[in-house]
C-alpha cells in the first residue's frame, strides 16, 4: 500500500519535475533568443560603424597623398625626376598663359612624352577632395599611383584647371631606373598605399559582415512572421512597411551622400562621420525598441504614411483609363531609359538596362504564370470539373481577385450542380419507394378481384365488375413499373454496360418477338438495311427496351393493315435506325407534346398505357449516347435513333462477305 | 402430399396464395415472418417454401441463409423488388426461382409444380445419362423426346434442332446467323428473323414466362444461349 503510494507520488514527482525541466528549458531558448538578438544587433551597429569609420580613414589617406591639393611643384617635387619637374613647370607656364591645346601638346611630344591630353568642358566630375572647381586660378592636380606590381613604374597625372579648362597628362616612365629620387618617392608612397589598403580591406571585411548581420536578421524575422502568420495574428502587408522603412532609410544616407559627393551639400560642415554614425544610432535604436509599445507607435504611424500614399497613388491611377496610362507609362519609361543612356556614363546606363530589364522579366514571368493558372481553371470550368480550384498563392492585388472570383464561380456552380443532382436522386428514391410500397396492396387487390371474378356466380355484374377491378389494377401495375424507368432513366441512376452490339442481330431478335403480334394487327413490317453488318457500342438489354418501347407503339397505335417501315442507314461514322408508321389516331399535337411524360397519341386515353414510353425510350437511348429524333407529320409517325458506329476493324469486316 | 411453407408478412396475399394453391395434393403452412418460418421448418418436414424478402424481424434473405445451412429444399422468392440486382441476390443465396409482386396465379402454380417436381422426382434420379439436361430441360436425343419438368413437350423439328445446338454448347452465344447456317445447313441471307421467331416459339413452350427466360436467354445484339445449370 505504502509502496503504491511512494511510486505515485514519485511519478508525480517526475512529471512536475518534467514539466519543470521544459519550461527552464523554454526560459534557457527563450533568453538565448533575446540575448542573441540583442548581440545580433550590437554586431550589426558595430560592424556599420567599423565601416564607416574605416572608409572614412580610406579618403584620408587618399587625401593625403593620392589627391593633393598643392601647388604642382610642391607636389611634384619630391616624386618627380628632373625630366618631369622641368615639363611640369614649363606646362604650367604654358597654361597660364592660356596657350591652345595644339600648343600644349607640341610642346609635350617634342620633350618625348607619351601623352594623352583630355580637355573637359563644364563640370568634371572630381571624386576627391577637390571642392571648387571653379577657381580662377591655376590648379594643377597631382595623382601619383603606385603599382605593386611593377615596383618601378611611376605614373604621374596632372589636372591642371584654368576657369573651365581640365587638362590631364600622364607621364609614363616604363624604364624609369631603380635608384633615388624614384625610390624614396615611390617608399613614402608605399606607406601611404599600406595605410590606404588596410584601411579598405577593413571596410570590405566590414561591408561583409553588415550585410551578413542583415541578411540573418531578415532570415530571423521571415521565421517568426510565417510563425504569427500561421497563427493569424498579423495582416498580410506586415512585411511591406517592415521592410519599407529600413530600405527608404538607407535610400536617404547613399542619395545625401551622393549630393555631399556633388558639392551640392557642403562637405565640410556636415561630415560624412556624423551622418553615418546618426543612422547607425538610429538603427541600433529600432533594433533595441523592438517590440516594445514605442516602435509598434513608431510602425503604426510609418505604416498609415504609407497605406495613405499607396491609397492616393492608387486613386489617381484609377482616374486614369487602363490604355492611355498604360502608354503613358511605357512612353515615360522609354524615355526615361533613353535619357539614362545618353546623358549618363555607360555603366549606369547599363545597370538601369540591366534592372529594367530583370523588372520587365519578372512581371512577364508573373503574369504569364497567373494567366496560365487562369487559363487552365477556365478551361477545367468549361469542361465541368468545378473541383479545380485556382492556386492563388504569390498573386496580388486584382490579379488575386480574379482568382478567387473564378473559385466562387466554381464553387457556386458545383453546389448548384450537387443540389440538383441530390434532388433528382432523391425523387428517384422516393418514386422508386412509393412504387414498392403501392405495388404490396395493388398485389392483393389483383389477386382478391381475379378471385372474385373467378367465383362462379349467377349475378353476371358481379364478373363484370371485377374485370373491370382486374383491369385497372393491372394497368396501374403497369404504370407503376414504367414510372420506376423512367425516373431511373432520367436520373442516371441506371447501370450501363457497354458492349458492341450489332444492329442487325438485335433488328432480327426484336422482330422476331414482335413478328406474331404484328400479323394479329396485320401490320406489314418492311426492312431495309445494308448488308454489312453494323456495330454499335451499346449496352444490349437497354436497347432491346428501346426497341420493346417502340414496337409497342407500334403495336398499339399502328392503322391495322398498314406498312411499318424499319431502315438503317449507315453514315460515314453513324448509324441511323428509322421507324415509319401510319397512326390509328389523328396525331394532332407536336412531336415534343407526344414525348412529354403522360401524353399519348390519343387524347382521349382510351388506350391501356402509361404514356411514359417515349420518355423513357429517349433517356434510354441518351444513356447509350445515342440521340433520338421524332417527327410527325400527318399521320406519319417517325423515330430516329441515332448511335456513333462503333470503329473495329476485324468487327466490321469479319462477317462481311 | 407435398408440405409447402407461405411465408409473407402480407396476410392477404398468403391467403390467397392459399386459394390458389388449393389443392389436394399440398399441405399448406403459412408463417409471418422469418422466425416463424424457420421455426415451423424445424417441427415439419417441409418440401418447397414460398417467401417474401421484405419482412418484419427476419427478412427473406437472411432466412433463406439459414435455411440452406441445414436444408436444400426449393425456395421460391416473392418481391416487390424488380430490379435486377435484387434478383441476383436471391439467386446467389440459394433460392431456386423467384415471382415478381404483383404475380399472376398461373404462374405460381406453374413454378410451384415446376420446383416440386424437379426436387423429389428428378433430383433423385438423373439415371439416363445420354439425355441433355438444363435446369428442368431434359432432351433425349434417342427418343427425340423433350421433357420439361417431367412432362413431355412436343416441339417442331426445327425447334428441336436449335434447342439440342443450344444445349450441346450450354453458355455459349449462337448468333443468329450461326444457327441458320447449322441448322438450315443454308445462306442465312434475309432470313434471320426466322431464328427469332422460332426460339420465341421455344421459350413460349418451355418458360413459364417467356418475357423473362430461365434457360434460353436472349443476348441483345448477339445472340442466343442456353444457360448453364449446376
Amino acid at each position: 500500500m505504502k509502496n503504491t503510494a511512494e511510486t505515485v507520488s514519485g511519478s508525480a514527482v517526475k512529471e512536475t519535475e518534467g514539466d519543470w525541466a521544459l519550461s527552464e528549458k523554454k526560459i534557457k531558448k527563450k533568453i538565448i533568443y533575446k540575448v542573441g538578438r540583442i548581440l545580433l544587433a550590437l554586431i550589426t551597429v558595430a560592424a556599420f560603424f567599423g565601416m564607416s569609420v574605416s572608409e572614412l580613414f580610406c579618403r584620408e589617406a587618399e587625401r593625403e597623398g593620392f589627391y593633393a591639393e598643392v601647388t604642382p611643384m610642391e607636389a611634384a617635387g619630391p616624386y618627380l625626376d628632373r625630366i618631369a619637374q622641368e615639363i611640369t613647370s614649363h606646362l604650367v607656364e604654358l597654361v597660364a598663359a592660356e596657350s591652345d591645346d595644339t600648343v600644349i601638346k607640341d610642346y609635350l611630344v617634342s620633350q618625348g612624352v607619351d601623352v594623352q591630353l583630355y580637355r573637359y568642358k563644364g563640370v568634371y566630375p572630381m571624386w576627391g577632395t577637390n571642392s571648387e572647381p571653379y577657381k580662377p586660378k591655376i590648379t594643377l592636380q597631382v595623382e601619383l599611383n603606385y603599382y605593386e606590381e611593377t615596383g618601378r613604374d611611376i605614373w604621374c597625372g596632372f589636372y591642371i584647371s584654368p576657369n573651365d579648362r581640365y587638362y590631364c597628362v600622364y607621364y609614363m616612365r616604363p624604364d624609369c631606373p631603380a635608384d633615388a629620387p624614384i625610390r624614396e618617392a615611390s617608399d613614402s608612397l608605399q606607406t601611404l598605399h599600406d595605410k590606404w589598403g588596410t584601411a579598405m580591406r577593413t571596410a570590405t571585411a566590414m561591408e561583409i559582415a553588415f550585410a551578413l548581420c542583415i541578411g540573418l536578421r531578415l532570415f530571423l524575422f521571415l521565421k517568426k512572421r510565417r510563425k504569427r502568420h500561421e497563427k493569424r495574428e498579423r495582416e498580410p502587408g506586415f512585411l511591406v512597411w517592415r521592410l519599407a522603412a529600413p530600405s527608404v532609410c538607407a535610400v536617404g544616407i547613399i542619395l545625401t551622400e551622393r549630393l555631399m559627393e556633388r558639392g551640392i551639400i557642403d562637405w565640410q560642415f556636415f561630415p560624412r562621420i556624423l551622418l553615418r554614425s546618426t543612422a547607425a544610432t538610429l538603427i541600433l535604436v529600432a533594433v533595441l525598441l523592438q517590440g516594445t509599445s514605442v516602435s509598434r507607435f513608431f510602425y503604426r504611424v510609418f505604416r498609415w504614411i504609407l497605406r495613405k500614399a499607396g491609397r492616393v497613388i492608387c486613386s489617381i491611377l484609377r482616374k486614369f483609363p487602363p490604355l492611355p496610362s498604360g502608354i503613358l507609362l511605357y512612353v515615360g519609361g522609354s524615355g526615361l531609359e533613353l535619357f539614362l543612356c545618353f546623358r549618363t556614363k555607360w555603366y549606369w546606363a547599363l545597370a538601369v538596362w540591366i534592372v529594367e530589364k530583370a523588372v520587365v522579366l519578372g512581371a512577364g514571368v508573373y503574369l504569364f504564370v497567373c494567366g496560365k493558372r487562369f487559363l487552365a481553371a477556365g478551361e477545367l470550368l468549361a469542361q465541368g470539373e468545378l473541383d479545380h480550384e485556382v492556386n492563388t498563392a504569390g498573386m496580388a492585388g486584382p490579379l488575386r481577385r480574379h482568382g478567387e472570383n473564378l473559385n466562387s464561380i466554381g464553387q457556386g456552380i458545383s453546389r448548384a450542380v450537387e443540389a440538383k443532382m441530390k434532388s433528382e436522386r432523391m425523387k428517384t428514391e422516393l418514386i422508386t419507394n412509393v412504387s414498392h410500397d403501392i405495388k404490396t396492396p395493388l398485389t392483393s387487390i389483383i389477386n382478391y378481384s381475379r378471385l372474385i371474378g373467378d367465383q362462379k356466380t349467377e349475378n353476371e355484374t358481379i364478373t363484370e365488375y371485377a374485370q373491370v377491378l382486374l383491369r385497372q389494377a393491372e394497368r396501374m401495375k403497369k404504370l407503376l413499373d414504367d414510372l420506376i424507368e423512367a425516373s431511373k432513366a432520367a436520373s442516371g441512376s441506371m447501370e450501363v454496360h457497354f458492349a458492341p452490339c450489332e444492329v442487325d442481330v438485335l433488328l432480327s431478335q426484336a422482330v422476331g418477338e414482335y413478328q406474331s403480334r404484328l400479323e394479329e394487327k396485320q401490320l406489314e413490317l418492311r426492312t431495309v438495311q445494308p448488308e454489312e453488318t453494323i456495330r454499335i457500342l451499346a449496352d444490349g438489354q437497354l436497347l432491346w427496351r428501346v426497341f420493346d418501347n417502340l414496337f409497342n407503339n407500334v403495336y398499339k397505335y399502328a392503322q391495322e393493315g398498314s406498312r411499318v417501315y424499319l431502315n438503317v442507314e449507315k453514315a460515314q461514322d453513324s448509324v441511323r435506325i428509322i421507324f415509319r408508321n401510319m397512326s390509328k389516331f389523328a396525331l394532332n399535337i407536336s412531336a415534343e407534346e407526344l414525348e412529354e411524360r403522360f401524353v399519348r397519341g390519343d387524347k382521349s386515353r382510351h388506350m391501356e398505357g402509361s404514356g411514359l414510353g417515349l420518355a423513357i425510350t429517349r433517356s434510354l437511348v441518351e444513356l447509350q449516347n445515342g440521340r433520338m429524333e421524332l417527327l410527325v407529320d400527318g399521320d406519319l409517325f417517325k423515330v430516329t435513333l441515332l448511335f456513333g458506329l462503333l470503329e473495329d476493324e476485324d468487327g466490321t469486316n469479319a462477317d462481311n462477305r | 402430399m407435398y408440405h409447402i411453407l407461405i411465408c409473407d408478412d402480407e396476410k392477404d396475399i398468403v391467403n390467397a396464395l392459399k386459394i390458389y394453391l388449393n389443392d389436394s395434393a399440398y399441405i399448406l403452412h403459412e408463417a409471418y415472418n422469418g422466425r416463424e418460418a424457420l421455426q415451423i421448418m424445424e417441427r415439419e418436414t417441409i418440401q418447397l417454401v414460398l417467401m417474401d424478402i421484405m419482412m418484419p424481424e427476419m427478412d427473406g434473405i437472411e432466412t433463406m441463409v439459414k435455411i440452406r445451412e441445414k436444408s436444400n429444399v426449393p425456395v421460391i422468392l416473392l418481391t416487390a423488388k424488380s430490379e435486377d440486382s435484387d434478383k441476383i441476390l436471391g439467386l446467389n443465396v440459394g433460392a431456386d426461382d423467384y415471382i415478381t409482386k404483383p404475380f399472376h396465379p398461373m404462374e405460381v402454380c406453374a413454378r410451384v409444380k415446376s420446383q416440386l417436381r424437379r426436387y423429389l422426382q428428378l433430383g433423385g434420379s438423373n439415371a439416363r445419362k445420354e439425355a441433355l439436361r438444363c435446369g428442368g430441360i431434359e432432351l433425349d436425343d434417342k427418343e427425340k423426346k423433350v421433357l420439361c419438368d417431367g412432362e413431355e413437350v412436343s416441339l417442331t423439328r426445327t425447334e428441336y434442332e436449335i434447342l439440342k445446338l443450344l444445349m450441346e454448347n450450354q453458355g455459349q452465344v449462337f448468333s443468329p446467323r450461326d444457327i441458320y447456317r447449322r441448322i438450315w445447313n443454308d445462306s442465312p441471307y434475309g432470313s434471320e428473323n426466322t431464328v427469332a421467331v422460332h426460339i420465341r416459339h421455344l421459350r413460349e413452350k418451355l418458360e413459364i414466362n417467356p418475357a423473362e427466360p430461365r434457360y434460353l436467354k436472349v443476348v441483345w445484339g448477339q445472340g442466343y444461349k442456353c444457360e448453364k445449370h449446376g
